[in-house]
């Protein structure tokens, strides 16, 4: 809301010894070309100069007693910046520059004949003046999908610098310098070696605080990585946002605007296509269903504000019965989009165990070709792969870990510890153990971790001796890597661990992308203040309102305009006018 | 450019409704010399349909003028005879106010009022022609041959253009009752090449006020206190308040209008093309596509302190007089009516609004301002913001000086101009809250806040308007400080209990709570009148904040201004509709681009990403 303020500043003055008239005239009115305007008669007795630059004007006073301001200063903002400065230079007067942007303008400091300090600012037009506030923090992979040798994950806004802080466990970042860091997800885990780069606002891709995180090139870190921010209270970027952003803070090389338009497009168009695809309209009906249950209340609100004297308020408590079966609803939604997701992304398994248990053999096994370096020493698995294969049409996405040992070299450190990562966030754990040979420590320990999880316990090279084989908890599988049918009971292991056996749906509705997500959360969260208003006594506007923003976000995921459609039906269904 | 004519008026506005009125009145109190065109200047203002001002959205619209500096508050005050606030128990955002007018008070304070100032001129005078000379406004030319110059114009015409009356079989040209329409103009906006529409509305018949029985109606009390647009009106009753009237229509209505279709307009003869509005149906449409109701409310509304007619609201209709007659006397207490007046039905052309900007100047003629029914709205509110827009506009471009522009988040006028100039209208165009996205932030309580400050950088705010706004605004903002410093002396007022010591103000954010109760802790000296206004300031503070932290989110697409050069075409990426789209309609941001139906996010990005390459693809387009 607007204050006014009942004064305005007139003049600023400032203190120059005396017989400082003639320095003072040379850099105020020479350098810094502000504008000289005589003294009234009756004050010129005093000495000193005035000064005028647009509607303030600024007095040089002769002090006696003159002592240089060093921190109380004048700021100056010029539309002809780099000019001032060249000029400064020119007349040898120090600069002292301050890398910190004044509010996103560049600036800087001198000192006048005098020793008092004068602040000048940059205030030339920048193309695009924009608002900072109120705009999330957004992340994204910024690396195409699949392999690559590294992967890229940007995350940019004003929380860019604060969740790198949490994702990085505080490590200093150096502005434009990239930095190693060990990467810890939001609970502190670890994650990678990564390397860090931090682009201060305004000076970044997108005029913001940019925080690029470089990965090794795995899909699963990369996904980790995101989750973890969003955890950590990004949003994950809708296609196009950097660049958007970018554009909207000014920052966009515009030679290359084109192709990336042309790209948003084919991504956004395939992305619909896949959404299609996927989906066979599901989704779409069951959000219509879900809005066209809302407009019931949302109408009879809208109609009885604007109506008054024809259409009656609705009464509470059915309303609110609505929005509980509503919110059930949404929930369902928001559930199946869970499956939705492991449809399109697969479940992750976990092949942990012993070195030399036969695990990669497993893998290639499973994926029927050769992929991982099998070799009979111990430790030739120095990073964990994910490798896909379908098992009735779900997408398991295998992680082959490093053996875990004892002891292992510096380089394969890493590998192991990334390992012990798939171990926990893995959904399913495939323990590969040597039947032929008694359980060695390390297998016993694993068998301990692993109690309570997901999990199947295959005794592999059972073709050498089963000595080792037990009971244990869930399902085990006893045979040999080699073995058609030991892989076929393994396939059907991991079916009824991951997903009870029983096919998914994929006919039914499922939430496609990341936005999806974001706008059921959105129109639960409204959901949840507008049942809490009714619960609260609030007028029914109030109530309104929140509606409005469910139905703005279940609008948002069919695409539909929430408004003009809602007139339309208001009055279809009601009789009103005067 | 052509040197300016000696005989240049400034600004002419043609057209004495509601619309024209405030564009007069608001272009003259700029200070710019104006001239008022009017058929008849002693019928200005004369509230042809009802008698109401406000309503739902529309009393906020009325609260925008007046804190604008316009002058419908003003007018509709010193006219009050019976004055309601809607939607009290709804939630502050939606309260408003709703005043019904002694029209013969109305359309002579309107005249006392335009007369009052100095640079307004007022001539008896039927536009025919207008006078463009290399797409730039001159003048306009009248049926008897005499011309204006100006070389800003505002039309605000209503339902004269290409105007026609129905009523049954009888069909006859004219503006509205008793006037003739305006042929001429309407061709030569076609000539020009304006993309033109057809449009109906209606009004119900009057009857006399002596041939009724208020005993069998029900009745509606108007407030007990007197209850005010304006700051600027003194708190006081003109004159005696009177009730209104609520009655149902029963079968035997029904059955006379399903007999007599067959010489409806509308129906049986088929002679209406126009689109009538769906807010504001007739009985007939009411009887035919509402079939399962076995009644329709109806409101008996006085039209004067003196006047014998009775507005029977609801009631709109086209049958023959005769029908309209027997009609009525079905309705109980009506048995006996009188009907002084028959309803009709009237058909009339409008231009696009897509043809503005959002100053509601038109495109293809600089210096040419469209407002009112001419724009495809409806309502004696809507017509009167679009009035004071052009002809504020019209008078600040006379001066040279930057437009007034009201955005979605500071005003219903807002909403109104960006949803006409954006989307255009395919049936008159009514304010309803459901419109505005940000209505938490547009409430009548605050408009003020909202808007005076505008007003007076545009010179439509007076000195007296100014200090009173000011003193108020520092009152209510010292008692808001007041109320959040202050702690709750007690534990519990009436059902509510209170831990520790609240302040005034979290006690207040209790929805049980209301100011009242708080009263014996306020500052001493509080005035009593603005006890609501920080009620709500308090209780939807949370709301607010919320709305405008949505709005700052918006603001950059709303500052992202579109050249209007812009190519379009050079846009490969664009989706074929977008780009059609986007060509007729220009939007000036890419706010508004993004609010055109056809233009997907998708196109909005893409948009986003060409606009600072102007330059190039116009230049390229020019090759």
């Amino acid at each position: 809301m607007k204050r006014y303020a009942s004064a305005r500043v007139d003049h600023l003055q400032i203190a120059i010894p005396a017989g400082g008239e003639e320095a003072a005239r040379a850099f105020y009115g020479a350098l810094l070309a502000l504008r000289e305007v005589p003294k009234p008669p009756d004050l010129r007795a005093r000495g000193g100069l005035w000064f005028r630059s647009g509607s303030v004007a600024l007095h040089l006073g002769i002090d006696p007693d003159f002592r240089p301001a060093t921190k109380a200063h004048v700021a100056l903002a010029s539309a002809e910046y780099e000019a001032l400065i060249a000029r400064l230079r020119a007349a040898a007067v120090a600069i002292r520059a301050d890398e910190l942007p004044f509010e996103g303008r560049a600036h800087c400091y001198v000192a006048d004949p005098f020793g008092n300090r004068i602040e000048l600012i940059d205030d030339a037009p920048r193309a695009a003046t924009v608002d900072k506030t109120g705009e999330a923090t957004i992340v994204a992979v910024s690396t195409p999908p699949g392999h690559g040798a590294i992967a890229i994950v940007r995350t940019s806004g004003a929380d860019a610098r604060a969740i790198a802080a949490k994702l990085t466990d505080g490590a200093a970042l150096a502005p434009r310098h990239a930095t190693r860091v060990a990467l810890v997800d939001e609970a502190g885990r670890p994650l990678d070696d990564a390397l860090a780069l931090y682009f201060p606002a305004p000076h970044s891709a997108t005029g913001d605080d940019v925080v690029e995180f470089h990965l090794h090139g795995s899909p699963v870190l990369a996904r980790e990585l995101l989750r973890a921010a969003i955890a950590c209270g990004a949003r994950q970027a809708e296609a196009g946002e950097f660049t958007r952003r970018a554009f909207l803070a000014g920052k966009l090389d515009l030679d290359g605007v084109g192709a990336v338009g042309d790209l948003i497009a084919a991504e956004t168009a395939s992305a619909a296509r896949a959404a299609l695809a996927n989906l066979g309209g599901a989704l779409q009906a069951r959000v219509k269903a879900l809005r066209a249950s809302l407009r019931g209340p949302l109408e009879r609100l809208a109609a009885s504000i604007d109506f008054p004297d024809e259409v009656e308020e609705p009464a509470r408590a059915p309303l609110a019965e609505a929005l509980d079966e509503l919110q059930r609803e949404l929930a369902q939604l928001q559930r199946d989009g869970e499956v939705g997701r492991l449809l399109r992304e697969g479940v992750s398994l976990a092949i942990v165990g012993p070195p030399n248990a036969g695990k990669s053999s497993l893998l290639n096994g499973l994926l029927g070709e050769q992929r991982a370096i099998v070799s009979e020493l111990p430790g030739t698995t120095r990073d964990s792969i994910e490798e896909r294969f379908v098992v009735d049409g779900v997408a398991v996405r295998a992680v082959d870990t490093a053996g875990i040992r004892a002891h292992a070299d510096r380089l394969e450190a890493m590998g192991i510890e990334r390992s012990h990562r798939a171990f926990e966030s893995a959904r399913i754990l495939l323990l590969v153990l040597d039947a032929s040979t008694p359980l060695s420590e390390q297998a016993e320990a694993l068998l301990a971790r692993s109690e309570g999880r997901d999990r199947i316990v295959f005794f592999n090279k059972a073709d050498l001796g089963t000595s080792a084989v037990r009971a244990v908890a869930g399902i085990s599988v006893v045979g040999s890597t080699f073995l058609p049918q030991t892989l076929d009971e393994l396939r059907a292991a991991i079916a009824r661990v991951g997903w009870g056996s029983e096919r998914p749906d994929l006919e039914r509705a499922h939430l496609a992308f990341g936005g999806e997500f974001d706008a059921i959360a959105r129109a639960l969260e409204a959901l949840a203040s507008a049942r809490s208003a009714i619960a609260a006594g609030e007028p029914l506007d109030l109530v309104g309102n929140d509606l409005r923003l469910v139905d703005a976000a279940l609008a948002r995921l069919s695409h539909a305009e929430a408004s003009e459609e809602m007139l339309e039906s208001i009055f279809a269904r009601f009789c009103i006018g005067k | 450019m052509e040197a300016m004519r000696s005989d240049d008026a400034g600004v002419i506005v043609v057209g004495g409704g509601h619309a024209g009125v405030e564009a007069a009145h608001a272009a003259a109190k700029i200070g710019v010399p104006t001239l008022l065109l009017t058929g008849d200047p002693e019928r200005i203002c004369t509230l042809p349909c009802n008698p109401s001002i406000g309503g739902s959205a529309k009393g906020q619209i009325v609260r925008e003028i007046d804190a604008l500096g316009g002058a419908m508050g003003v007018l509709a005050d010193s006219c009050s005879l019976h004055a309601r606030f809607l939607n009290e128990s709804k939630g502050p955002a939606v309260r408003a106010l709703r005043q019904l007018m002694d029209k013969p008070s109305y359309n002579r304070a309107a005249l006392r009022l335009l007369r009052s100032l100095p640079a307004l001129q007022i001539e008896a005078a039927m536009v025919e022609a207008l006078i463009v000379v290399a797409g730039e406004m001159r003048g306009v030319r009248c049926a008897d041959g005499r011309a204006f110059y100006a070389r800003r114009v505002v039309l605000a015409t209503g339902t004269f253009l290409g105007g026609k009356l129905f009523r049954g079989e009888d069909v006859q040209p004219g503006g509205r009752h008793a006037e003739a329409p305006s042929i001429g103009l309407s061709h030569a906006l076609r000539e020009i090449g304006f993309s033109m529409q057809r449009l109906k509305t209606g009004t119900p018949p009057r009857v006399a006020r002596t041939s009724v029985d208020y005993a069998a109606m029900r009745v509606q009390e108007p407030s007990a206190m007197p209850l005010l647009f304006s700051r600027r009106s003194e708190a006081r009753f003109v004159g005696p308040q009177l009730p209104c009237y609520l009655l149902d229509t029963n079968e035997r209505t029904h059955a006379l209008v399903r007999e007599n279709l067959h010489r409806s307009p509308l129906y049986g003869l088929d002679l209406i093309r126009g689109i009538g509005p769906r807010y504001c149906p007739s009985i007939e449409d009411k009887v035919v596509k509402f079939a399962h109701n076995p009644t329709h409310q109806l409101f008996i509304e006085p039209e004067g302190w003196e006047e014998p007619t009775l507005y029977v609201g609801g009631f709109s209709t086209s049958l023959p007089a005769e029908v309209q007659v027997a009609m009525l006397q079905t309705l109980p207490g009506m048995e006996r009516c009188e009907m002084l007046r028959a309803g009709y039905a009237v058909e009339y052309d409008m231009v696009a609004p897509t043809e503005l900007d959002d100053t509601l100047q038109t495109r293809r003629i600089t210096g040419l301002y469209h407002c009112g029914q001419l724009n495809g709205t409806s309502g004696y509110e809507e017509a009167a913001a679009q009035g004071l827009l052009a002809g504020a506009n019209a008078a600040l471009a006379a001066r040279g000086r930057e437009a007034l522009r009201i955005a979605r988040s500071e005003g219903y006028i807002g909403v109104l101009v960006d949803d006409l100039v954006g989307k255009g209208v395919d049936e008159p165009y009514r304010m309803m809250t459901s419109r505005a996205e940000h209505r938490v932030l547009l409430r009548h309580d605050n408009a003020d806040r909202r808007l005076t400050p505008q007003g007076r950088a545009i010179g439509l705010v007076d000195d007296d308007q100014w200090t009173g706004f000011s003193e108020e605004i520092a009152l209510l903002d010292r008692a808001l400080l007041d109320v959040e410093r202050q702690r709750l002396p007690v534990r519990e007022i009436g059902e509510e209990r209170f831990q520790g010591a609240p302040t005034l103000a979290e006690a207040l954010r209790r929805p049980q709570i209301h100011i009242e109760d708080l009263r014996r802790w306020l500052p001493e000296g509080f005035a009593p009148e603005l006890s609501e206004r920080l009620e709500i300031e308090i209780k939807l503070e949370g709301y607010v904040k919320r709305e405008e932290q949505a709005v700052t989110q918006a603001a950059r697409r709303e500052r992202l201004l579109i050249p209007l050069d812009f190519a379009y075409d050079r846009v490969g990426a664009l989706s074929t509709e977008a780009r059609e789209k986007l060509q007729r309609q220009r939007p000036r941001t890419l706010g508004a681009a993004a609010r055109i139906p056809g233009v997907a996010p998708a196109d909005v990005a893409i948009l986003s990403l060409h606009l600072q390459r102007r330059e190039e693809p116009s230049a390229r387009a020019a090759r």
